[in-house]
């Protein structure tokens, strides 16, 4: 059974989620999913142990063979190669997505694949729980490939208990690492911006076709949004459940001691 | 001056002080942009719910197949199904396919995001919503904040506050690049300080000075001056610690003078 942990809104309680149901079933596979801002770890107080690195395949381009043509640059979808005339074309490896379309096209075989570190992955384990995160390489801005290799490493494992704790946010990265789950866990809170995003990750979660459960973490805090929370709930026929607002939750988390959320 | 507030995690209260600050900049030369598209909530924060313009960006370009015989392999990312269909989520519109099968492929563009415009009074905001799932969040900044840029030429406006989304990655990189100041919003907890620390390294990449705001100060006091200590050294200037507040997440809209009354906001105003 592989559950998926997300929320859109960040803060809402993903993490803190997703672990107390880890540390609830005593054996578990923990794929930390959020690369940007890795934090699992952190709350368990889990060190990690580098177990490999992701990379992206770019192209290199053999001065001595390349005949200066331009195709390749013309193939280049995200302008990572330009070409200037009589010139070996220039490479901009932010914008290269690896697709090696030039490698494709150049006619003299003057290009060659080689692979550039974009992240490194990491694991770790505390009791029954196994944890697997990754770490995007400081300048590195497309992360989405980091997301992706860390699930199929962790994954491959086939694990009888796997919960992913995904990225805040409704984009790629969240959609990545939602697609392997069985179950989603949507974490939200009842705050106008909780509901506000909570609407856009049910839209993500639809279009992926996964059946879904709400959580509403901050219980207790506002009866007119937490009306509004078990109203969507309702609409969508989905269980809601609900953890009970505690600024002594709040405290521990400041201080570094994570004790896990009580689920009603 | 471009002013772009970050912090690495989500919920540390990046739209809180943006909405706070919107309140303390000259509204007739300022101009604010939700960068974070996934979950734009600015508007929301100043009590905005009716967008005055909509438009649709297209600007998401995916591979559709046509017929053909299939074949998965060829993709680099994975993006054919079996039966030679495209997920358009893993879909990077890189064209290997339509190269190697012009017959079965074709790129389209299609929505990947509406992009939407409020005014708060006379102040504009423009913001995107990102389709669900979809990549590219680095390629829709990039656009609001040149259309943010144009309105801005157009109305005399010299000063764009910048909500980020959460995260290192694209959208947030793209909403650093020539930013004059990033207000960095650290929420004092231990995932709150690690996740702002790397959003560091890319202010300094594109040489960004930032302030920065400790969230949440009260819930944790005893880690506050070492969590200074630690963002001072990185080369940040410490403008204000405020409390842990509930009532800054009920009340709607934003109350911005609770927040703005536990930060120093005159370091801004000279700057601007």
């Amino acid at each position: 059974m592989i559950t998926a942990v997300t929320g859109g809104k960040g803060g809402t309680g993903k993490t803190s989620v997703a672990l107390s149901l880890a540390l609830s079933m005593g054996d578990a596979l923990y794929v930390d999913a959020d690369v940007e801002a890795p934090n699992a770890a952190i709350l368990l107080g889990v060190e990690m142990k580098e177990i490999g690195t992701v990379t992206k395949t770019v192209p290199k381009i053999n001065e001595d063979k390349c005949t200066k043509c331009g195709l390749c640059a013309q193939a280049c979808p995200t302008a990572a190669l330009v070409f200037i005339p009589d010139k070996v074309p220039l490479f901009f490896e932010e914008n290269c997505l690896g697709c090696m379309l030039c490698k494709e096209v150049c006619p003299v075989g003057a290009i060659e694949e080689v692979e550039e570190t974009i992240g490194t992955m990491r694991a770790g384990r505390k009791g029954g729980i196994k944890i697997y995160d990754a770490v995007a390489e400081p300048n590195v801005e497309e992360t989405a490939p980091i997301v992706s290799k860390l699930l199929e490493t962790a994954l491959s494992r086939k694990e009888e208990n796997v919960i992913i704790d995904t990225a805040a946010g409704i984009h790629c990265n969240v959609a990545r690492a939602i697609m392997p789950a069985d179950k989603v866990i949507i974490v939200t809170e009842p705050t106008p911006y909780g509901i506000h995003d909570l609407k856009k990750i049910i839209k993500l979660v639809r279009t992926l076709n996964k059946p879904f459960e709400i959580y509403a973490n901050k219980w207790g805090i506002s009866q007119k949004y937490e009306q509004m929370i078990e109203m969507i709930a309702k609409e969508e026929s989905v269980p809601l459940k609900h953890i009970p607002y505690s600024k002594d939750f709040a405290e521990h988390y400041a201080k570094g001691k994570f004790t896990p959320l009580r689920v009603i | 001056m471009i002013i772009t507030v970050v912090s690495g995690k989500g919920g540390a209260g990046k739209t809180s002080v943006a909405a706070a600050l919107a309140h303390i900049l000259p509204r007739e030369r300022t101009i604010l942009i939700d960068a974070d598209v996934d979950t734009p909530n600015l508007a929301l924060a100043l009590g905005l719910n009716t967008p005055i313009g909509r438009e649709d960006w297209v600007g998401t370009v995916v591979a559709e197949y046509v017929g053909g015989e299939p074949d998965p392999k060829i993709c680099p990312f994975g993006a054919i199904n079996e039966d030679g269909t495209v997920n358009e989520l893993l879909c990077e519109g890189c064209g290997v396919c339509v190269k190697k099968y012009p017959n079965s492929y074709r790129l389209k563009n299609i929505k990947g995001a509406e992009i939407l415009e409020y005014r708060w009074g006379n102040v504009p905001l423009i913001t995107a919503e990102l389709e669900p799932g979809r990549s590219g969040s680095g390629r829709i900044v990039t656009d609001i904040r040149t259309r943010a840029d144009r309105i801005a030429e157009e109305e005399n406006r010299d000063i764009q506050l910048i909500d980020a989304a959460a995260g290192r990655g694209c959208p947030v990189i793209a909403s650093i690049r020539g930013a004059d100041l990033a207000v960095l919003v650290v929420d004092n907890t231990p995932t709150g300080a690690s996740d702002a620390e790397a959003v560091v390294p890319a202010l300094k990449h594109f040489n960004v000075p930032f302030y920065f705001v400790v969230n949440r100060y009260d819930l944790a006091p005893e880690r506050v001056d070492e969590l200074t200590e630690k963002f001072k050294k990185a080369g940040g200037k410490h403008i204000g610690s405020v409390p842990y507040d509930s009532e800054i997440l009920e009340t709607y809209p934003l109350p911005a003078k609770r927040i703005l009354q536990h930060i120093n906001v005159e370091e801004i105003l000279q700057m601007i």
